[in-house]
């Protein structure tokens, strides 16, 4: 932390944390072992946390696309799931399950579960921390594993990677992009917004604030300031006193938040994928805008649903499909760095 | 006098693929000092060590601590050298090699590449101050400086020292005997030349003074050569990059055919995990390819890439609000007050010429859709959320042509002082009195302005309209090359 930083901000910010990890610990307490296979974990296993409910439907794919670039281990939370989700994830080898059927607004939205089973599970690797509906991608992806990238990151003597949320839709109205159970939702939701992001730096936090893409178009248009936020720290390598502050949006202490580069060079940096936009969506909406449990009195769920209900076409004529990390590093989205 | 090659391998770390390249280099003939870096843990290093020492050929060496920067890498080295020559009398050269170096040809072809030259001693050695072989950070400093703190680790107490000794002027007197020079730390030498180095009469006087030198391994052998060579030809056998903070470059599977016509003998630092490298070049590499400078053109790019990134992109990444530069792409222009006659020129130049951009009724893209470059949309809200973001987007997305804009003087109040700053802006503002006018002129034509628009009289411009509109034209320089984007 800079020294220029006010004594008092330091000191807020300490405070936070220590009353986060507090929270952390308590609320790992509350998280009962479903399967418990951290023993089997590989000592140089990257590993992935997730919180999930009620994501049968995903889960096929989002296991096998986080095996298939290296992940060596899940550890997921599940929340109250009823379709089945905890049992299936038990059914895998390289799967612990955790359950709970506390409440993930009073649990910091997942947060609080995620630092809990991190430092009781994860401290000294390197973990990325994901949602079920998003999918990993790192410059050279297609070529090299994420092993490779948190190796290179160590030499490089970095503890942390930006990501940025990329948010993918089908053209049509999304009720038609019907995604089979397993299947990977880029084959009917492969499109998103290639230049429209907002991107400020919060002078506090350290971290960058990004908005924009296909979400701020469309459902926030006239209220670009609510709109959310696509900045990630996904990937860290997990330590004594490091807590998520804000979903996977910062991190304390701040100094992690460091991801980018000031003076106009690039930070190699990666993306996540985000197929929220597949039929099944509206259910969804409806269910979330019942349970009052996300940001903002699910605003965004109730934004979602409004245009949902109008058959609303997300796709414009500038709408890009997705070909690659290199096609995303082409248009500026993320970066190589000098990661050769 | 022809010998057998040896091997000095250095090993750090991970173990597994370090054994792997010791057996490769035995099982060829190949003499082998192996080095275990005692910061490696006794139950990783213990039974490799022990499955190492029984093969023909291969000598352990006593393990020292090696930290990054410090003596101790080259007190192992020589250590590793001494078992060599004594335990080996038929070894002719000896190759510096690390546990994460990959031979690139055959060993047979590389002990013959060396045996050919009998004489002759292959190490990079730069005299201080011919020409900078460092990338940043300290040079000459390293001989003349003292480096009682770590460089990883004490880095604030490293930099304070730096920086009071200079401020002091003190300064190590360099011993006599001896021209400091400088590069990279794989070297192979002839059994003279080691020998010469190991058992030189003024050895301890000298390593008492390079044991102060910062990152000795990069100066030792390389100063002390010129003592004892016949003949020095002053190239690494061993292809191994910096980045621009000084972390070796690490080499993967998709690197394998740029590796191998590097046109070296060896390379470093290879990943541990890259499978494919190993399978290929420990297995059969196959005929050498004619060298090229790929690989170094890729690294080169890689670290540009890093040092100075894309102009006029922001991204997860890059935030360039300390850079200085312009926040834009590439240079754009913006016609105020002569809405037809820039409709006409632009058509005519072949520009991209957008409508009223910052109308408060929202953007008016050229197309005329609701979204315009980028899908950026066109509704007034998000522009006027923030109007430096959305213009940056328009030029980044709009890159590989000349983007132009109509602005009116009363739209110009939040955009008129971003693109007085904005060293890409280019273009004509006619003065006609119309509201908004006053304003827009006093940004333009603050003392912070970097832009280069032309501000005339309705007058001037009435007379003479095609020379003014060229003039502006003529500002945003031609189309960019091969599209300008990559």
């Amino acid at each position: 932390m800079s020294f220029a930083t006010p004594l008092f901000t330091r000191l807020r910010l300490r405070l936070r944390r220590e009353r986060l990890l507090a929270r952390a610990r308590r609320a790992y307490r509350g998280l009962s072992p479903l399967a418990d296979r951290t023993g089997t974990i590989a000592p140089d296993a990257v590993v992935l946390c997730a919180t999930i409910r009620n994501e049968a439907a995903r889960l096929g794919h989002f296991l096998a696309h986080h095996r298939r670039i290296g992940i060596g281990h899940f550890l997921i939370i599940d929340n109250a799931s009823d379709d089945g989700s905890a049992k299936a994830l038990m059914a895998e080898p390289d799967v612990s399950v955790w359950s709970t059927r506390a409440s993930y607004r009073r649990a910091g939205f997942g947060m609080d579960w995620v630092n809990g089973l991190l430092h009781a599970h994860a401290r000294g690797r390197w973990v990325l921390t994901v949602d079920a509906d998003e999918a990993f991608v790192h410059p050279h992806a297609d070529t090299r594993p994420i092993g490779a990238l948190t190796d290179w990151l160590e030499g490089q003597g970095l503890r942390a990677f930006g990501a940025m949320l990329i948010d993918l839709y089908p053209r049509g109205p999304v009720e038609g992009a019907v995604c089979p159970p397993g299947a990977d939702p880029l084959t009917v939701a492969p499109w998103f917004d290639p230049g429209n992001y907002t991107i400020r730096r919060n002078a506090t936090h350290g971290n960058l604030w990004i908005q924009g893409g296909v979400r701020a178009r469309v459902f926030f248009a006239d209220a670009p300031a609510r709109a959310p936020a696509l900045n990630k720290i996904p990937l860290v390598r997990w330590g004594r006193g490091m807590v998520y502050a804000s979903s996977t949006h910062m991190l304390l202490p701040r100094g992690l938040n460091s991801v980018y580069d000031r003076a106009g060079g690039e930070f190699a940096s990666g993306a996540l994928l985000h197929s929220k936009f597949i039929a099944g969506l509206a259910g969804k909406a409806a269910e979330e805008l019942r349970r009052r449990e996300h940001h903002a009195a699910s605003r965004e769920y109730r934004a979602y649903a409004a245009g949902l209900a109008a058959g609303v076409d997300l796709w414009c004529p500038q709408s890009v499909r997705y070909d690659g990390w290199r096609q995303l590093e082409a248009l500026g989205l993320m970066s190589a760095g000098n990661w050769a | 006098m022809r010998g057998r090659l040896g091997v000095i391998v250095l090993c750090h770390g991970r173990l597994t693929r370090a054994a792997a390249l010791v057996r490769h280099f035995a099982r060829a003939g190949v003499r082998v000092a192996v080095h275990v870096d005692a910061a490696v843990p006794e139950d990783h290093a213990g039974p490799v060590i022990a499955a190492l020492a029984a093969l023909e050929g291969v000598v352990l060496v006593p393990r020292h601590a090696c930290s990054w920067g410090g003596w101790s890498i080259v007190a192992a080295t020589e250590a590793a050298a001494r078992v060599l020559l004594g335990r080996f009398p038929d070894v002719g050269h000896v190759l510096l090699c690390s546990g994460a170096c990959l031979p690139l040809r055959p060993v047979a072809e590389i002990a013959a590449h060396f045996a050919a030259l009998p004489d002759t001693d292959h190490i990079e050695t730069h005299p201080l101050g011919a020409t900078r072989w460092t990338k940043g950070g300290l040079e000459a400093e390293r001989f003349t400086l003292r480096f009682p703190f770590a460089f990883r680790g004490q880095r604030r107490l490293f930099d304070a020292a730096v920086a009071v000794q200079r401020r002091m002027g003190l300064a190590r007197r360099l011993p006599e005997g001896i021209a400091p020079h400088l590069g990279a730390q794989w070297w192979c030498l002839t059994r003279a030349t080691l020998a010469g180095i190991l058992d030189d009469p003024e050895g301890a006087r000298l390593r008492r003074y390079f044991r102060g030198v910062w990152i000795p391994d990069e100066a030792y052998f390389q100063t002390l050569v010129h003592r004892h060579a016949r003949e020095i030809l002053p190239r690494s056998p061993t292809f191994a990059r910096f980045d621009a903070s000084g972390r070796p470059h690490v080499f993967h599977d998709d690197q394998a055919d740029l590796l191998a016509a590097t046109g070296a003998l060896l390379a470093r630092k290879i990943w541990p995990g890259a499978e494919g490298l190993y399978e290929r070049f420990l297995g059969d590499p196959g005929p050498a390819p004619p060298a090229d400078g790929r690989l170094d053109a890729l690294l080169a790019a890689a670290d540009l890439r890093r040092a100075e990134g894309r102009a006029g992109l922001a991204a997860p990444g890059r935030f360039a609000d300390r850079s200085g530069r312009a926040p834009t792409a590439r240079p754009y222009g913006v016609f105020c007050g002569l809405d037809a006659e820039a409709r006409r020129a632009a058509a005519a130049a072949g520009l991209v010429l957008h409508g009223h951009l910052f109308d408060p009724a929202g953007a008016a893209f050229a197309g005329g859709g609701m979204t315009g470059p980028g899908a950026l949309p066109a509704a007034p809200f998000w522009r006027d959320y923030a109007p430096a973001d959305f213009l940056r987007n328009l030029i980044w997305a709009g890159r590989e042509g000349t983007q132009a804009f109509l602005l009116r003087a009363a739209d110009a109040g939040a955009i008129g002082p971003i693109l007085a700053r904005d060293a890409n802006a280019r273009g004509l503002v006619v003065l006609r009195g119309l509201p908004g006018e006053e304003a827009l002129c006093a940004a333009l034509r603050a003392p912070a302005a970097r832009h280069a628009i032309a501000l005339i009289e309705a007058r001037a411009f009435d007379a003479d309209p095609a020379r003014h509109i060229g003039a502006a034209l003529a500002a945003l320089g031609p189309e960019p090359a091969g599209g300008g984007a990559r």
